[in-house]
């Protein structure tokens, strides 16, 4: 009976480890991925301002993530929406 | 999305860690080669947002491509300062000069810088520059010297085991043109490796668009 109980504590011990185990990454996940503020400009070679010029780029949405890859439309300051694919 | 009529754009609003591959079309226009494409906003940020300091793009307006012609080498130099010539144009009279030297020519590896090396380019009769330039669509006007050294000896700021430099050049004929060069100074043991590609303009203009 005592080495059942003992065996009992062992699991119960093992399962709280790794409980936090897995809350510290998920939230070192969380502590990696930050509200995004991306400003830009674009010049010609003499200074003047690029216009209409179309940008597009991979957004990594989910750093350590094991999938990385994600599609996601989202709303921009200077223009009303985008698709954007992301890599990895 | 699109820049506005300032030329600016902005990404606002989202949570995640980095943007990667930016890319910036536009028919007429060639995004610079060495813009910085990606940027870190989680762990290891490179990048602090700042709607008073946008990040530039430089964009190369094109005036419109022209012929160029050239030539490309990729070979073994010795570097005990013997004189290399080329032809900047394939098929045409030897009229660039290339002399490595390394010192010691036989040195011990270790960890850090181990050797002085000196590069000197020449054009016959003509001239050469080293450049940096973000594009190097258009040829100087002046500012071109017969020969140009680069020298580095262990203990200099950006010693590097060798070089990778862009020109402009002027031949003698007055052509204009660029000339890419790679030496890895440090190949054991010599000859080491060399590797240049050159593109002129054979109608006298300073246009290098490719």
């Amino acid at each position: 009976m005592k080495i059942i109980c003992l065996r009992d504590k062992i699991i119960a011990a093992t399962a709280v480890l790794f409980l936090i185990v897995v809350s510290g990454i998920a939230q070192l996940r969380v502590s990696e991925n930050v509200p995004v503020g991306f400003y830009a400009k674009v010049l010609d070679q003499d200074g003047n301002p690029v216009t209409e010029a179309r940008v597009t780029f991979d957004f990594i949405m989910s750093y350590m993530a094991e999938n990385r890859t994600k599609t996601s439309e989202v709303v921009l300051q200077t223009c009303k929406r985008i698709l954007m694919g992301t890599s990895r | 999305m699109q820049t506005d009529s300032d030329g600016n754009f902005a990404l606002t609003g989202i949570t995640g860690y980095a943007i990667d591959k930016i890319s910036i079309l536009k028919k007429g226009y060639e995004l610079s080669p060495k813009a910085q494409r990606s940027f870190v906003f989680g762990l290891k940020a490179d990048y602090k947002p700042n709607p008073g300091s946008p990040v530039i793009f430089k964009m190369w307006k094109m005036v419109g491509k022209e012929p160029l012609v050239g030539g490309a080498w990729q070979g073994k130099v010795f570097c005990d300062s013997r004189t290399n010539r080329f032809s900047l144009v394939s098929g045409s009279p030897a009229d660039l000069e290339i002399a490595c030297t390394r010192t010691p020519l036989n040195y011990e590896r270790t960890n850090g810088p181990s050797f002085t090396y000196k590069f000197v380019i020449s054009v016959i009769g003509g001239g050469v520059q080293p450049t940096a330039d973000e594009f190097t669509h258009l040829a100087p006007n002046g500012g071109y010297s017969p020969s140009v050294t680069i020298e580095r000896k262990p203990g200099d700021p950006g010693w590097r085991a060798g070089v990778d430099q862009e020109f402009y050049v002027k031949t003698a004929e007055g052509h204009y043109g660029r000339i890419s060069v790679t030496w890895d100074a440090g190949h054991r043991p010599q000859p080491t490796v060399l590797l240049w590609d050159s593109s002129i303009n054979p109608s006298g203009s300073r246009n290098l668009e490719r």
